[in-house]
C-alpha cells in the first residue's frame, strides 16, 4: 500500500472524492431544521441539489471518504488493500474546514463522510464521530450530515455517532450473503445487518422518548439535569473518548456517552437510515433483489435502498467482464429503481411485479405498464370514481396526478384534456382509463394490441437510457408535460 | 366615457402593487375592470386606463383577508405567481381571487379551471426556478468577509431566496443582486434582509476585491465538482437537463 505524507488538502480531496464517486447516495432530504442561532445552516426537507455532475448527478453534499486506506479486501471496491492506488487521509479539522467554507459559499447542503477502514472498525468509527461531534460543537454546523455506519464497529461507537447526524447508512454491498462471502469476504452479513438493526432501534426508542419528553415533568428535570452536562460534553467526547470509547464495558464511562450523545440534537438519525447494494456483481436477478429490498423497507424501516449498477473498476477476472468499459446497462439500475418508487409510493409488493416464473424486469416495458398489461381484467377504471389507490395504478399516471384528479373532480366531472393538463401522460394511460364512462379511442382490451402501442412509447425512452443519453432522475414531480414549466 | 368600455388599472411590478391595484378594481367593481402591470406595451383600444399608486397598507389588507377567507394556501399561491414573469399576470390572479372568494379553500385544487391553472403554473414555476437558485446561487468572499452572489432567473426570485438564506446563513453578511432587474437581498449579520431596488453591477464589483481564500476555495470545489462525477457513465443531456445552461452563468466550475 501506498501511503502518501504531506500531501496538500487539494491532492487529498482529489484522491478521496475520487475514490467515494462510485456511492450512489447523495440525497439531502428528510428533515427540516431551522438554523441552530449561533452557527450556520440548515436542513429542508425537500432536499436541495447544489450542481450537476457531468455524468448528470446531483450534487447536494460533499461526499468524500475520510481514508481510502483499507484493511479489507473486496474484489468489487477501488480502494481495496490490494490495489496499489495512492493512500490519504484528512483530519478531522480538514474535513470540517472543507465542509463549513463549501456551506458558506453554497456548494453544498451538507457532508457525506464515508471511509475506508483503516486499523480496525472500531477506530474508524472513532475517528468518524471525531471528525461529526468536531463539526456539530466546535463550528456549530447545523446543515446537514450523512455518515457511513461501520460494520463491526462497536455499539456505542454507532450510537454516538446517531446523536449527531442526520442519517446513516450501512451499506449492504451484495443482495445476498452468498455475493458478500465470494466477493468481500472480510464482511459479513451478520456484521452489516447489525448496526442497521441499532440505528432502526435507536430512531424507535428516540421518537418515544419524545413522545414520553412532551407530558412527563421527571423527563423534562432529567433534560435539565443534562443540559448542565452541556459544556462538559464536548470535552468529554473529545479529549477522553479514545479511552472511553474503547472502554465500553465501564458503566460509567457508557453513561457519560449516553448522556453526551443525548445532547448532540434533539432526534437521532432525523433523517432515517439508507443502504446501497451493487447490483450485476454477482448473478443475483431483479426478483431476488426487489425481494431483499422490500424486506429492508419492511424490517429495518429504511428511507432508502439505493442500487448501484457494477463497473468493473479493478478489471478483475474473478467479476463479470466488462469489455465495453461501461458497467452494467443503466436500464438494469433503472428498472430497479422504478420498482423500487412502486413500492414505496404506489402500494405494490415485490410479487407482484415479478416472480420466480419471471424473476427479471421486460427490458421494453416499465415495471408499471408491465403489470397493467398482465391485469386487464382492472381495467379500464372510470378517472371520476376510482379512488386513489386505483388511480395509483394507472400507467401514465403519477402521485401528484392522482392527487390532483382526486381533489379537482370534486368541482366539476373530469375529461381527457383536463386530466392531460393535470399531467397525466396519455399516450400510455389512454389504454387503461374512461372519462365519463368513455375511453379516448376506440380501445381492445387485447394484451398484444397494447402492448404494442405502449412499446412504441418506450423504445425511444429505453434506447437513450442504453445509450446513456436521457435516462431522467426519478422523482415525485412525475409531471414532465405539465403545462410551461420544465423542473 | 362609453359604458361598455372596461377599466384597466395599470400597477407597478411588485407584489404590493399588484395587490393594491386589485383591491383598487374590487371597489370600482369587478364586472368591467382589468389590472395589468405597467410595462409600456399591449394597450387596448377599448379601455381605459388608470395608474395606481402601490399601498402597502392595502396589500396587506388583500393579503390578509385572502389567507383568512379563502386559504393560506391560495395566499402562497397568488404571491409566488406574483413573481413570474408572465404577462398578464395581474389579471391572472385578479380572475383567480375573483373565484376563490367565491368558492373558498377549494379553488387551489380546481385545476381543469384555466384561470386557477394559470395562476398555479405561474406560482409553480416560480417555486421551481426559486427552488434551483437555492442550490446554484454561489457566494463569493470579498476582503471584508461579505458573500456576494450574482443570479439571472426570469422570476423575481429574490424575495424567496431572501428567506430562505435568512435563516440559512444567519450569522454571515450576505447580498444576493438579480443582475436582470437590478434587484438585491442585503444581509446584515443577525437580521433580516433587506430587499433593495436599483442595484447595479457595478455597484457590486465595487464593493472590493475577492479574498485571498477565495480562490483557494474556488479552486477546491473545483476539483471536487470534475473528480466527483463518473466518466464511464458520461451523460451531458441529463445534465443539461438538470442544471440548464441559463443557470450557468454565474457558477465559476460548471462553466469550465
Amino acid at each position: 500500500m501506498i501511503i502518501q505524507e504531506n500531501l496538500t488538502i487539494q491532492q487529498k480531496l482529489e484522491i478521496l472524492s475520487d475514490a467515494a464517486k462510485y456511492d450512489a447516495a447523495c440525497t439531502s432530504s428528510g428533515v427540516d431544521k431551522k438554523n441552530n442561532g449561533k452557527g450556520m445552516g440548515n436542513a429542508k426537507a425537500c432536499g436541495i441539489c447544489h450542481s450537476f455532475s457531468a455524468d448528470g448527478r446531483c450534487i447536494s453534499l460533499l461526499k468524500i471518504l475520510f481514508t481510502n486506506e483499507c484493511i479489507y479486501d473486496c474484489r468489487y471496491c477501488i480502494n481495496r488493500s490490494s490495489n496499489d492506488v495512492v493512500r490519504a487521509t484528512f483530519t478531522p479539522e480538514e474535513v470540517c474546514t472543507l465542509t463549513m467554507e463549501f456551506y458558506r459559499r453554497n456548494y453544498i447542503e451538507g457532508l457525506f463522510l464515508s471511509s475506508g477502514i483503516i486499523r480496525s472498525p472500531d477506530n474508524t468509527m472513532r475517528l468518524l464521530c471525531e471528525t461529526v461531534i468536531l463539526l456539530r460543537e466546535k463550528y456549530h454546523f447545523g446543515g446537514y450530515i450523512h455518515l457511513k455506519g461501520i460494520p463491526g464497529a462497536s455499539q456505542d461507537l454507532i450510537n454516538l455517532a446517531g446523536w449527531y447526524t442526520d442519517r446513516m447508512s450501512v451499506n449492504l454491498e451484495l443482495p445476498t450473503a452468498d455475493g458478500l462471502r465470494q466477493l468481500a469476504p472480510h464482511k459479513s452479513r451478520k456484521n452489516i445487518l447489525t448496526p442497521m438493526r441499532q440505528i432502526q432501534n435507536g430512531i424507535k426508542n428516540n421518537r418515544n422518548y419524545l413522545e414520553i419528553e412532551d407530558n412527563s415533568e421527571d423527563i423534562r428535570e432529567i433534560n435539565a439535569g443534562m443540559g448542565a452536562l452541556k459544556d462538559r460534553r464536548a470535552e468529554i467526547v473529545l479529549k477522553e473518548h479514545g479511552g472511553l470509547l474503547s472502554n465500553t464495558d465501564d458503566v460509567t464511562g457508557r453513561q457519560l456517552l449516553q448522556t453526551a450523545g443525548v445532547r448532540g440534537q434533539q432526534k437521532f438519525v432525523p433523517a432515517g437510515q439508507s443502504t446501497q447494494m451493487i447490483i450485476g456483481a454477482t448473478k443475483e436477478s431483479d426478483y431476488h433483489i426487489v425481494t431483499v429490498a422490500e424486506a429492508l423497507y419492511n424490517k429495518f424501516d429504511l428511507k432508502r435502498v439505493f442500487y448501484s449498477a457494477f463497473i468493473n473498476v479493478n478489471h478483475d477476472n474473478n467479476l463479470p467482464q466488462q469489455p465495453d468499459g461501461k458497467g452494467v446497462p443503466l436500464l438494469r439500475e433503472h428498472r430497479l429503481y422504478q420498482a423500487d418508487w412502486l413500492m414505496r409510493f404506489y402500494g405494490f409488493k415485490a410479487e407482484e411485479l415479478l416472480s420466480e416464473d419471471k424473476p427479471n424486469f421486460n427490458v421494453l416495458l416499465d415495471p408499471k405498464c408491465d403489470w397493467a398489461i398482465r391485469h386487464l381484467e382492472q381495467f379500464p377504471v372510470e378517472i371520476n370514481r376510482a379512488d386513489y389507490y386505483t388511480l395509483l395504478r394507472v400507467p401514465g399516471i403519477g402521485v401528484n396526478s392522482a392527487r390532483r384528479i382526486v381533489k379537482a373532480r370534486r368541482a366539476s366531472s373530469l375529461d381527457f384534456p383536463d386530466i392531460k393538463k393535470m399531467g397525466v401522460v396519455l399516450k400510455r394511460a389512454l389504454y387503461f382509463i374512461t372519462c365519463n364512462g368513455r375511453m379516448m379511442y376506440r380501445t381492445r382490451m387485447d394484451e398484444d394490441y397494447i402492448t404494442n402501442g405502449l412499446v412504441g412509447v418506450e423504445r425511444l425512452n429505453n434506447f437513450e437510457i442504453e445509450h446513456h443519453q436521457s435516462y431522467r432522475q426519478l422523482s415525485l414531480f412525475d409531471d414532465v408535460n405539465f403545462g410551461q414549466t420544465a423542473q | 366615457m362609453n359604458s361598455t368600455d372596461t377599466i384597466t388599472l395599470l400597477c407597478e411590478d411588485t407584489v404590493d402593487g399588484i395587490f393594491t391595484a386589485i383591491y383598487k378594481a374590487w371597489e370600482l367593481g369587478t364586472g368591467h375592470t382589468a389590472v395589468q402591470v405597467e410595462d409600456g406595451t399591449s394597450m387596448s383600444l377599448f379601455s381605459t386606463y388608470r395608474k395606481v399608486d402601490t399601498d402597502s397598507d392595502i396589500a396587506f389588507r388583500v393579503a390578509r383577508s385572502v389567507s383568512r377567507k379563502i386559504s393560506e394556501e391560495a395566499y402562497g399561491m397568488i404571491y409566488n405567481a406574483a413573481l413570474s414573469d408572465r404577462p398578464g399576470k395581474a389579471q391572472y390572479i385578479y380572475k383567480f381571487l375573483q373565484k376563490g372568494f367565491k368558492a373558498g379553500s377549494d379553488i387551489v385544487n380546481y385545476l381543469q379551471d384555466d384561470d386557477v391553472r394559470n395562476v398555479y403554473e405561474m406560482s409553480r414555476f416560480v417555486w421551481r426556478e426559486s427552488h434551483k437558485y437555492m442550490g446554484f446561487v454561489r457566494f463569493e468572499e470579498l476582503e471584508s468577509g461579505i458573500l456576494c452572489s450574482r443570479i439571472n432567473p426570469r422570476s423575481n426570485v429574490i424575495p424567496l431566496l431572501a428567506e430562505h438564506f435568512n435563516d440559512r446563513l444567519n450569522q454571515e453578511n450576505w447580498m444576493i443582486l438579480d443582475t436582470n432587474r437590478d434587484f438585491a437581498a442585503v444581509h446584515k449579520k443577525g437580521e433580516e434582509a433587506l430587499l433593495i431596488k436599483g442595484v447595479t453591477e457595478e455597484q457590486l464589483s465595487s464593493m472590493g476585491k475577492l479574498s485571498e481564500r477565495e480562490k483557494e476555495f474556488q479552486s477546491l470545489w473545483d476539483c471536487f465538482y470534475h473528480t466527483i462525477a463518473i466518466s464511464e457513465r458520461k451523460n451531458d443531456r441529463q445534465q443539461m437537463l438538470m442544471m440548464p445552461k441559463r443557470y450557468r452563468k454565474y457558477m465559476k466550475a460548471e462553466n469550465n
